[in-house]
């Protein structure tokens, strides 16, 4: 081989990239042939200089603690600005039907947002939380972890899972019948969502334990076309969401009330 | 997202933060640009989750990061971009082995650092992604979206360019 041919396999000699015959073939050059091998020499010296001066950096914390924040209450989402849509085209044109139902639920979950959860971050927060998390679940394959219409599969498969035991009561006899259950993230905690069934409609139930022992019965409201109702009983916190009528989801929430027994908690 | 969901980019994404980051920090060689491009990416790579199917979640999110901060360097460039071009445009020139000892005409830049920096977009990111990353070929192309052979030859341009800029640096270093 010539040096010519050589030297045209240097970059690929030195990342590792060539062939194992081409590779000894460059070795065997260069111990013959000192200019090539200076130049080998040369490349690799750059190769440090550059590894040394541009060292792999740590991402800063707060960046880090935002972007865990995000994973966790995903609700934070900035749906995309139609400049950075179209820079995405080309790699994610084979996405294009996932983008379209994805991005109009990205749509969803943003308006308001920024008007209720910056305003306070207590209870408008939480219930712009739940309605993201309700809205989530609607998405494919991500209603259920459990499906079973049977309490006594759904409350244990929460063990370890949650550190409380949720009430799990079926309603079907009262027309609305337990689906399962879920593993969801509100607030940045894992909570239980159980999911029950009102003919075509998904109530989310989601709860998790208070800190307090008040008894509490919000008014009910609607977020975004969705109807919640929150209360807390017995030192759990629940929030139904559902688009099912609001009479219904009142029926809902004071049948899972009057069902409701004690949490029982875990440790 | 359900706690599956959640658990599976934690596990497949968020380990990359820090490359994530020095890949926009270097691309966009402007911390807070890197700090809110990172975040955006990671957002959108939270929406598309769905369209993850396993394998590389490294290339992938890296994929995310890169089109990200191409994105913002585009729309933060006033002028019409003139250092992009195509290979099949650009075929190398015959190989300038006199461009080594040719520093004398040319003005050295402070660093190795600078000279990177410097580089034009479609040269930076491949060297970037080689050297600081340590990347194979492949995986490169993945990130840029640009067949290995692309791949490989921006790299060499890429480094001829360094070459150039930085002999007496080299040479110094080389005796040193």
């Amino acid at each position: 081989m010539t040096c010519d041919e050589i030297v045209e396999m240097i970059d690929p000699f030195i990342d590792g990239e060539l062939e194992p015959a081409a590779a000894q073939t460059v070795a065997a050059h260069v111990t013959s042939c000192a200019a090539c091998a200076h130049q080998i020499g040369e490349a690799r010296a750059m190769s440090r200089a550059i590894r040394d001066e541009l060292p792999s950096l740590a991402a800063p914390g707060a960046l880090r603690s935002r972007i865990v924040d995000a994973i966790r209450a995903p609700e934070s989402g900035s749906p995309m600005s139609s400049a950075a849509r179209h820079a995405w085209g080309r790699f994610w044109l084979a996405a294009a039907a996932l983008y379209v139902v994805v991005g109009g639920a990205g749509w969803l979950l943003g308006v308001g947002h920024g008007r209720s959860v910056a305003a306070d971050g207590g209870v408008s927060g939480l219930r712009d939380a739940v309605v993201a998390s309700h809205l989530r679940s609607l998405q494919a394959n991500h209603l259920l972890d459990v499906p079973s219409s049977d309490r006594h599969t759904v409350k244990p498969w929460f063990d370890g899972k949650v550190d409380f035991s949720p009430p799990v009561t079926d309603l079907v006899a009262q027309g609305f019948p337990l689906i399962g259950g879920r593993l969801d993230y509100v607030g940045g905690h894992p909570v239980a969502a159980l999911v029950y069934g009102r003919a075509r409609h998904v109530i989310n139930l989601f709860l998790w334990p208070t800190t307090t022992n008040e008894t509490v019965d919000a008014p009910a409201t609607t977020v975004r076309g969705y109807h919640v109702q929150h209360w807390v009983r017995d030192g759990m916190t629940y929030w139904a969401v559902s688009d099912v009528a609001e009479p219904d989801l009142q029926t809902f929430a004071s049948l899972v009330q009057n069902a409701g027994q004690p949490a029982e908690a875990v440790h | 997202m359900s706690g599956d969901t959640v658990t599976q980019f934690e596990q497949a994404v968020l380990p990359h933060l820090d490359a994530a980051y020095t890949l926009a920090r270097y691309l966009l060689r402007d911390e807070d640009e890197a700090r809110d491009a990172v975040q955006d990416a990671y957002l959108r790579a939270l929406t598309y989750f769905q369209g993850f199917r396993g394998g590389d979640g490294r290339a992938w999110i890296l994929a995310i990061v890169r089109n990200t901060c191409h994105t913002r360097h585009q729309r933060s460039r006033t002028a019409p971009i003139t250092t992009s071009f195509e290979d099949e445009q650009h075929t190398p020139e015959a190989t300038d082995d006199s461009a080594i000892s040719a520093d004398a005409e040319r003005i050295p830049v402070e660093s190795v650092r600078e000279a990177v920096e410097q580089l034009p977009w479609d040269f930076r990111e491949v060297v970037i992604l080689r050297e600081v990353h340590g990347y194979s070929y492949k995986e490169i192309g993945q990130v840029v979206g640009v067949p290995v052979g692309t791949v490989m030859s921006r790299l060499s341009r890429a480094r001829r360019r360094l070459r150039d800029t930085l002999a007496p640096e080299l040479r110094r270093r080389m005796s040193a």
